[in-house]
């Protein structure tokens, strides 16, 4: 246990990321990553992420540990509001979305285990000088998820999985107000915690499998400050003080049929988002004043899919895999703003694994592809052209201890 | 042996993702918008004719850090940003200019302090008139008027005359300075005064033969026409832009204070026992008489109202010493003198739609509608970039301290809607100013300490020469 709570220190201090549709990562397990995240039938210790279920088949003592690279980038092109296609570079970031697994199989078929992961987590940063700094300079989310699980195999054909979710968050906020010469820093932080459960089956016929996942909404209440840098003349109207608010990190469905046989296995996998869940975020100020006033900031996403399909082939000690997803992203062109330029994008992996004796070594390589998106008419008068790409490397070290 | 047939099975499938990958493995970019264009235009030789708010006069004065965000000197810019390579020569003035600048004191309360400033005009040596030509405080009338400016400066007390024309070796007009610069292309907006000299002084001046109204609607029609004939006849190519006169309810010098008596400390209407806000007490048809929903109080009655005027002589009010007496008639626009102003705005509106369009001009002129513009900023806002501008009283952005000249950005919002419509009309592709890269409102230095008056104390005497300056003659 202290080992984890080590662990869970140093996810603190590490980040998680933009880039999967909205604010959601998908990426907890590199021998999943190589497949295209479709991994509801298949089962190794990171399946406390995928499908709880999954546990219930593994055999004895197995640790993993990994983490996925994700080098985001991303360009703005506008905006339109000053008839200008002058293009402004996000400043380029690496994040590491991080996982750790413990689990234990016993021989009556009841299993359980830990998992920590980040499923959420959003990270953007622009020059402080660009022309969209009164929307968003900086933007820095955090989620941090402690997953205790347990798994019953029921008979050969079903297994059923049910998990407990604590989650931790964080989230760091920077923009400037514009109003005034001199410009005003803006930083809002905050951090919070909330709870949520999961719940996973896994049914095998033969050679066919079915794999169904849920997770379930998570209300974060957020507590912290807003700092104004300003001139001493703005203390009156720009006091500053303890803020609140909360974000609902939203349930995700995963469901799958999978096709496996003894060296390959083939998955078709479908992910549900339900992003309505994250509508509005209202920012209370402990103090009000004529102009620090309580804020409702509009998102409105909308329910989104994935649609995945991954394999794996596996000779000997190695194992090769491939995977290609479609990510719907759930933001209506009015409410896209810079710190989350999001769109739709196509994945692709490829990835390896190599077991000797105990240890199991997984890779993966990602990459995702935005679509061009160019959005009229947005609600922060910020129209224009965004494009991104992102190159994501995973590795997930595994080890049976018995 | 069955190990090797199942690998070549597995292959094909991993060769097929490979190529998906390979093809997809390029982010998608392609091109966007027209790229930046001067069309066919000549703009080597750009000329402004207008009044304080083509010269780019802000806080009540004319200065140099204001001169430099004239919206006509910022279309020059961005003219040049794109290989314009115009020479835009302005009347400068040294700072802190000439008029009796506002200085911002206070945010909370609303606070300004007001100084007689005497700076000096720079570019006194250069050898050609000025491609600025605005005169705060001109009409439309001052643009062909032969009188001799440096006694027109001195009878209306308004030295820009004799600043802005300088020489009569250059000609003895804004037109006659103009057509010796040979211009490609002319900027022209004027009329502001002809309506805003009644409305700001209450409907009590004005600039018709008598002095008490606005031009009248004929005799702007004859001098607009003549304008804008005379300009087209400098050469065969000149081309013009002209906008038109926003309406005097978007202009925060008239809407920042309410009919109704407002709580100093909380800034909510005070009510009386049926709970009904209580109205101010103005002048109206020569009597005192309660205000209601339709008057307009001007910005210059909030220090009157501050020592009691327009208050009723009932406790509370009745400790302030002049409680019980009515705002002085040049401190409210009343609802029948609003409608006087409107209507004359919409008549120069119209005239100025009417010759633009005719079709003799048509072609070398377009109409810039700051009319409509304010008027949708004024009804919905105006979100550029995370910032949204209103029509407020300095909040809003858009207007400097003397509430009724712009803001540097309002003068890049000006310049935008200028540069928005030479690009539609004249083929060209300008980029529009950067309005956040201007200055905002500019902070004072010292804090101050938070009191409880809600109402903006404006130095009345200070707006006052704001007024004079546009009651003209």
């Amino acid at each position: 246990m202290r080992f984890i709570l080590t662990l869970a220190v140093l996810f603190l201090v590490s980040t998680t990321s933009l880039f999967s549709s909205g604010f959601q990562i998908n990426e907890h397990g590199a021998r999943a990553t190589g497949m295209a995240g479709a991994f509801v039938t298949s089962y190794a210790p990171i399946s406390i992420f995928y499908n709880p279920a999954g546990l219930a088949y593994l055999k004895g003592t197995n640790l993993s540990l990994g983490t996925t690279l994700i080098f985001p980038s991303a360009r703005f092109r506008g905006p339109y509001q000053l008839n200008t296609t002058q293009e402004h570079k996000m400043v380029k970031q690496v994040f590491y979305p991080s996982n750790l697994y413990l689990t234990h199989t016993m021989e009556s078929g009841l299993a359980f285990g830990i998992g920590v992961f980040n499923p959420y987590g959003l990270g953007s940063k622009w020059p402080e000088d660009w022309v969209g700094r009164a929307i968003t300079v900086q933007s820095d989310l955090k989620t941090f998820y402690i997953n205790p699980t347990i798994a019953y195999t029921f008979a050969d054909e079903l297994s059923l999985g049910f998990g407990f979710d604590y989650v931790y968050s964080t989230v760091t906020l920077t923009r400037k107000i514009t109003s005034f010469n001199p410009e005003v820093d803006v930083k809002l932080e905050g951090s919070g915690s909330g709870v949520g459960y999961n719940v996973g089956a896994l049914l095998k016929f033969g050679l066919v499998s079915l794999g169904f996942s849920y997770r379930s909404q998570v209300k974060v209440n957020y507590s912290g400050t807003a700092e104004f840098k300003k001139p001493t003349v703005l203390d009156p109207l720009l006091p500053g003080g303890n803020i609140k608010t909360s974000v609902k990190m939203p349930d995700i469905i995963m469901a799958g049929v999978g096709f496996s046989g003894e060296d390959l296995t083939v998955e078709f996998g479908y992910q549900f988002t339900r992003w309505s869940s994250y509508d509005v975020v209202e920012i209370d100020f402990e103090n009000e004043t004529a102009a620090q006033r309580d804020q409702t900031l509009e998102r409105y996403y909308r329910d989104v899919s994935i649609y995945k399909a991954g394999l794996e082939y596996r000779f000997g000690n190695f194992a090769l895999r491939g995977g290609i997803a479609y990510d719907q992203n759930p933001i209506d062109d009015k409410y896209v703003e810079p710190s989350l330029p999001d769109s739709d994008r196509w994945e692709f992996t490829v990835g390896a694994g190599y077991t000797m004796g105990n240890l199991t070594i997984d890779l993966a390589y990602m990459f995702v592809r935005f679509k061009q998106r160019e959005v009229i008419g947005t609600v922060v008068g910020f129209d224009g052209v965004y494009n991104a790409s992102a190159h994501l490397f995973g590795i997930n070290i595994s080890y049976k201890l018995f | 042996m069955r190990k090797k047939i199942q690998i070549l099975n597995f292959l094909p499938v991993l060769f097929v993702f490979l190529l998906a990958f390979v093809f997809y493995a390029c982010e998608e970019f392609s091109e966007v918008g027209n790229p930046p264009s001067l069309g066919k235009v000549d703009f080597s030789r750009v000329v402004a004719i207008g009044n304080s708010l083509t010269a780019g006069f802000q806080d009540g004065a004319l200065f140099e850090g204001a001169q430099q965000y004239s919206y006509a000197n910022l279309i020059v810019q961005q003219i040049n940003s794109i290989g314009g390579n115009v020479n835009f020569v302005q009347p400068l003035i040294s700072e802190p200019g000439i008029g009796t600048r506002l200085y911002l004191r206070s945010l909370s309360p609303l606070t300004l302090q007001q100084q007689t400033v005497t700076g000096a005009p720079k570019n006194l040596t250069h050898p050609a008139p000025f491609n600025n030509l605005a005169v705060p405080g001109a009409i439309l009338y001052d643009v062909f008027d032969t009188t001799d400016f440096a006694a027109k400066s001195s009878a209306r007390q308004n030295p820009f005359f004799q600043i802005v024309l300088r020489s009569k070796a250059f000609g003895p007009t804004m037109f006659h300075q103009a057509k010796a610069l040979n211009p490609t292309f002319v900027i022209f907006w004027m009329g502001n005064n002809d309506v805003l000299g009644y409305a700001a002084s209450g409907g009590t001046r004005g600039t018709d033969p008598t002095g008490k109204l606005p031009t009248p609607d004929v005799i702007f029609q004859l001098l607009f026409r003549q304008a804008i004939d005379s300009l087209l006849k400098i050469n065969t190519t000149v081309k013009v832009a002209v906008a038109n006169i926003p309406d005097v309810t978007v202009i925060p010098f008239f809407t920042t204070i309410p009919w109704f008596i407002v709580d100093p400390t909380t800034g909510s209407p005070v009510l009386d026992q049926q709970g009904r806000p209580i109205p101010l007490i103005g002048i109206k048809g020569g009597q005192p008489a309660q205000l209601g929903p339709g008057d307009l109080v001007l910005l210059t009655a909030s220090s009157l109202i501050a020592t009691g005027y327009g208050l009723p002589n009932v406790p509370p009010f009745n400790q302030l010493p002049n409680a019980g007496k009515p705002l002085p008639d040049e401190y409210v626009l009343d609802a029948s003198e609003v409608a006087i102003a409107r209507a004359a705005i919409q008549k120069f509106n119209l005239i100025i739609d009417t010759v633009v369009t005719n079709p003799t001009r048509a072609g070398r002129v377009v109409r810039v509608d700051i009319y409509s513009k304010l008027k949708d900023v004024k009804e919905h806002g105006l979100e550029i970039a995370g910032f949204k501008f209103t029509t407020d009283y300095i909040t809003g952005g858009l207007f400097s301290l003397d509430g009724v000249h712009p803001s540097s950005r309002g003068h890049g919002i000006v310049a935008n809607e200028f540069i928005k419509a030479i690009n539609t009309k004249f083929g060209t592709n300008i980029p529009y100013v950067d309005v956040m890269s201007l200055p905002g409102i500019q902070l004072p230095t010292t804090a101050v300490a938070q009191g409880k008056y809600q109402i903006p104390k404006v130095p009345a005497e200070a707006l006052k020469r704001v007024v004079d300056l546009m009651v003209g003659r």
